[in-house]
Parts: C-alpha cells; structure tokens; sequence
C-alpha cells in the first residue's frame, strides 16, 4: 500500500492494542505498533493495552496513559484508551472517572477476550457512566444485542462489527438509533458505502484492529471504497477528532 | 500470473454490493488478477445444482473465468452426478476443482459421504477446496482422513483453518497432498509467514473470497506479511497454475 492516497491524509485509527499477547507470539510492544502503523500513513491511534485487557484493568490503563506521554515527540501518536474489566467490576465507576480527569474519551469493553455477554448488568453500568464523563463507549459485537442492553442509555457509542452483522445497524439506524461503526471488519464488497448511505457521513470511524489484523487490509478496503473526498476525510479522522474532544454526543 | 483460487460468482444475503460478470473483469483488472476460480454463491448456500448450471454459463464465455463445481454431502449421489457432469471432459469444461463447503450443508468432511466425493475427484484429477474454519464441523483436521486414503487427490483449506490456522499448518505438515488459502476475516500477519515455514511457499495460495469479501482486504494484508518476491510469484498465482494445470488446459483449448 506504499504511496497510496490515504496514507497522505491524517488518520486516527480506532482500533489499536499494544502490551503483551497472551494468546500468542504478536508483535505488539508499542514500538512494534507504532512501526506497523507508521507503514501505512497511521500517525495516531487510540492504544488499549492488553494489559487491561486480560489482567489488570486499573494498571493498564495507567500504561496507556504513560505511552501516550512517551509518544508525543514519536512519529506515532498514541491517544490513550481505558478498559473496565466486566469480570470485576468493582471500583469501575471511579476509574472511570479517574480516567476521565486524566483526559480519556474513549473507553473500550473487551467480551471477546473475557467472556461475557451483553446481558451482563455492569456493561449498562459502565455505559452510564461513560456517557455522564461525556466519553465514547467502543465495543464489539452485533449491533442489535449491544443496542437492547443498553436500553435508553444515551451514551456515544463506537461498535466494531462484522459486515456479516451489518444488517443489524442499518435496521437500528433507520430505527434511528444513535451510533457508530468501526470500519475494521467492514470489508464486504461496498459495505463502507452502505454504511454511510444508510448511516451518514458521520457514521464511521476508521479502525484497523492492529496488531491481532494487519492494518494494510482495513486501508485498502477503505482506498477502494467510493466515498467523497470530504467524507473519506471524516471517516479517517475528523469524526475521531471530534469524539476525542468529547463532542459528538449522541449523534 | 496471479490466480485468485478463491472466489465466488452471484448474490449474497449479506447487504454487499454484488458484481456482475463484466464487473468482476473490471476488478480483476484493476487489481492485477490474470484468472479467478469461482464456486457459485448458490450453490454452497443453497441448490448446488442450479447454482453450478448459473456459474457453468458465466465461465463459458469468460477467459480469465474457471469454476469449481460445488457438492454437497448431504446430496451424495447428485454430487457425483455433478462432478462427471462438469469434470469428466476437461475440454469441454471450464471448471477445474471440487468445492466443498462443510458447516453450510451440516455436514463434517470427515464423513463418509465426503470421501466418495474425493475418491471422485482422485477419478478426474480434480483438487477440492474444502471451507475450513474454527469450529469442530469446519475444522482443518476433519480433512486428514480422505488426504490420507486418497494421496493423489489434492485438498486445499480454505481460510488455511481461519483463526485456527495453526490448525490448517498443523494438518498441512501432516499431508503433502494439502495445500493452504490464505484468505478471510483473520489477518493476523503471521499466518503466511508460519505457513511458508512450515511446509514451504509451494503449498500455499492466494484467494481473496471475492465477490463476498473486497477483493481489496487480502491484497492489503498481504502487504503487511513480508513476502519476497520469489515467494510472492508462487503463492499469487504459480501454485494454482500447477495445482489446476491451467497452462497446460489453455495450450490445448488453444490448439482446438
């Protein structure tokens, strides 16, 4: 993807994780992030660390506040990104906080990697209190199963979903429901296109699930999509500008 | 030559934009893609016979078109039917492999049933590209029993066993006569890299899932899987030219 038109625009990709990979040899220390990242014209990211992810959700958030102060003089910019560990639970409401003092706008929940549902009381919770720090919830999953948990939380919400799934969010859309989709899994022939047809302009966040995915694929499916130079813009960066100032509440 | 062993022809029920015959040239084109190897959407979701008859009438005209005919395991006998149908003369037949899709039929191939389909194919020199992915139905592993009684027969996994892929590798150093696609929704980088390593770069093929994924997605991760060039030519398309004969199919349609 060298020399591609993307990589000379700004992009804040979504979906970054960076730390150590229990589940397998990734190269996913920040360095090794950033490299990736940096390969394809990514010069900011909003960084999870695994840590918070399969240990210590306090702790790693602290990590991705500390590599986002290191990267600030890197060619690679590390937006810091808390997770609330659901298999826990306690002190979630003050971390989020905490979190959020320290300038935190994203907030990422991790089922896939703890194993549980949607239907887990504490994902409304969290939702609740993400949205009273007028902060953006990520998650994935299908957008139907997410939506009904949530009930009337009126919390900003990022989902990362299958373009199998897609149908979901173009049902809740037209339901006029209020969110967003990560492109990351979103390479259907024209899924971006229907995405945004049926969701607006300010419907998608660029997202390439680095490291578990190679992030070259996400940008290609995003080259190829037929979008207008103005919204290809707002999809790479703009919307996620926007989300890390904490606008775009609701939508 | 670049060979996309991995794709289909018709209408999904997912909300994509699907693409027609001239479309998929012009994408082909575009990308850098010399032949495609379809099965038919409908045929591996729903009447494996109609939709080999709709994809055997696409091909026909179509060059840089050839087609696996889909089976189904539940269906034995017309599966077979199928396959002398569109196999037994070659020269008259675009279609060059079997398609076989587990978990869309129900149906493991590990089964009975999936053997006599590749004893058939072993009959027509036909390799068949089996859909393998992590649950135990799609599981890699479930092709160990037919590569075993039928060496001569040539099995590709699909997906190289998706997010099991060390499955698929796992399977591939097990049976010379297996052979990993790399295309899917997982593109964890060091998939093809553990794959070269393991059973070299002969064994491995490029497919991209079109018209049910953008071709664009697997072109993209490929770009981030540190590929020589060497390695490049036999995986994008020198493997499936051998593995299907396509250079030695085209010399003799040429000479008829």
């Amino acid at each position: 993807m060298n020399g591609s038109p993307i990589m000379k625009r700004k992009i804040i990709d979504c979906d970054v994780i960076a730390g150590f990979w229990p589940k397998g040899r990734l190269p996913i220390a920040p360095d090794e992030v950033s490299a990736a990242l940096l390969s394809h014209g990514i010069r900011e990211a909003c960084v999870v660390s695994a840590r918070g992810i399969f240990f210590d959700h306090a702790a790693g958030n602290r990590e991705a506040l500390s590599w986002a102060e290191k990267s600030r003089t890197s060619s690679v910019k590390f937006h810091p990104t808390a997770t609330i560990d659901l298999r826990r639970f306690l002190g979630y409401k003050e971390e989020i906080r905490e979190m959020s003092r320290s300038g935190i706008r994203i907030f990422r929940l991790f089922p896939e990697y703890q194993g549980w549902d949607f239907d887990h009381p504490g994902f409304r919770r969290v939702a609740a209190v993400v949205a009273e720090e007028n902060g953006t919830l990520f998650v994935k999953g299908k957008p139907g199963k997410i939506l009904a948990a949530l009930g009337s939380c009126d919390v900003s919400l990022l989902i990362g979903t299958h373009f199998y799934d897609l149908a979901e969010a173009l049902a809740l859309w037209e339901e006029g429901r209020k969110f967003r989709l990560s492109t990351t899994l979103l390479h259907g022939p024209g899924s971006i296109d229907i995405a945004r047809e049926h969701g607006g302009e300010d419907s998608l966040v660029f997202g390439s699930g680095t490291p578990i995915s190679a992030p070259g694929a996400s940008v290609a499916v995003l080259e190829a999509a037929s979008l207008s130079e103005d919204a290809k813009e707002k999809v790479l960066s703009r919307t996620m500008s926007a989300l890390l100032q904490g606008g775009y509440h609701g939508r | 030559m670049v060979v996309d062993a991995h794709a289909h022809y018709g209408e999904w029920y997912f909300p994509v934009k699907s693409r027609g015959a001239e479309e998929i040239r012009i994408s082909m084109r575009s990308l850098g893609i010399d032949r495609t190897l379809f099965s038919s959407s409908s045929a591996i979701v729903y009447d494996f016979r109609e939709g080999n008859k709709e994809l055997a009438e696409v091909i026909a005209p179509v060059a840089e078109f050839y087609g696996y005919v889909s089976v189904n395991a539940n269906y034995l006998s017309e599966s077979l039917k199928e396959m002398e149908t569109y196999l037994a003369r070659k020269d008259e037949s675009r279609f060059v492999g079997v398609k076989v899709h587990p978990s869309l039929a129900g149906r493991g191939f590990d089964c009975d049933e999936c053997l006599r389909i590749s004893e058939a194919a072993a009959k027509y020199d036909a390799p068949i590209l089996i859909h393998t992915f992590g649950s135990p139905i799609e599981s890699p592993r479930n092709v160990l029993k037919a590569a075993e009684q039928f060496p001569q027969t040539k099995f590709i996994l699909a997906h190289m066993g998706g997010y099991s892929w060390e499955d698929g590798i796992a399977v591939a150093l097990q049976r010379k006569n297996t052979y990993l696609e790399i295309c899917g929704t997982c593109t964890d980088t060091r998939k093809l890299r553990a794959a070269i390593q393991a059973v070299g770069p002969e064994r491995v093929l490029f497919g991209t899932d079109a018209t049910l994924f953008a071709p664009e997605y697997v072109f993209g991760s490929i770009s981030d899987m540190g590929l020589t060039e060497a390695e490049r030519s036999l995986v994008m398309g020198e493997n499936a030219e051998r593995i299907f004969g396509l250079n030695a199919r085209e010399r003799r349609q040429r000479h008829t």
